[in-house]
């Protein structure tokens, strides 16, 4: 009942698609190398 | 997006997008009365194109019509693979994106109708919606 890209849904790879967002939308803000580090210190909380 | 994964080739129609005959949306009423309110079907910016459910929808499509080559091809494609081709991104609500005429002319091909009880009864187990895309071909 909840479509892929929801994060109830459990048929599509959630992390996978995550991964790729916070891809686009950091590089909007932050160099490749500061954004790398952001992303795993946030995933190591 | 599902719909375009499984059947891409005949949606996406070699990136004719003048191949859409009409695309009809039924969603429950939560979703319904916040992005399908008649009111806001017309979009002037970000703040009411995130709102708007044919906005949304369009702009998907229009992207995944410039994108047909990479999801048309013959073994399909992947559903986190549509995603990351067609998630909307912040540049997807820019004045140009909003007035884009592709996304105009796929929005006046839009109909979004509350589904009713049977989509009501499903929610919030669910967040039931669904959508019927009709093409030239059928």
């Amino acid at each position: 009942m909840f479509p892929g890209g929801h994060a109830m849904n459990d048929s599509v790879d959630t992390g996978s698609v995550l991964q790729h967002k916070f891809k686009q939308l950091g590089k909007l803000a932050m160099t490749q190398q500061d954004l790398v580090n952001f992303v795993v210190q946030l995933e190591s909380i | 997006m599902d719909l375009i994964s499984s059947d891409s080739q005949n949606i996406l129609s070699g990136g004719d997008y003048s191949s859409l005959s009409s695309i009809k949306i039924k969603a429950y009423k939560q979703a319904y009365d916040i992005i399908g309110n008649p009111a806001n079907q017309d979009p002037q910016c970000r703040q009411s194109a995130d709102h708007c459910m044919s906005y949304i929808v369009a702009t998907l499509l229009r992207k995944a019509f410039e994108k047909h080559e990479i999801l048309s091809t013959e073994e399909g494609i992947t559903r986190e693979e549509s995603w990351k081709h067609l998630m909307l991104l912040p540049v997807d609500y820019s004045e140009k994106a909003i007035f884009n005429d592709v996304t105009r002319e796929i929005m006046s091909k839009i109909q979004f109708e509350h589904g009713g009880e049977e989509y009501d009864a499903g929610y919030p187990e669910g967040i039931p919606s669904s959508v019927e895309i009709q093409t030239r071909d059928n």
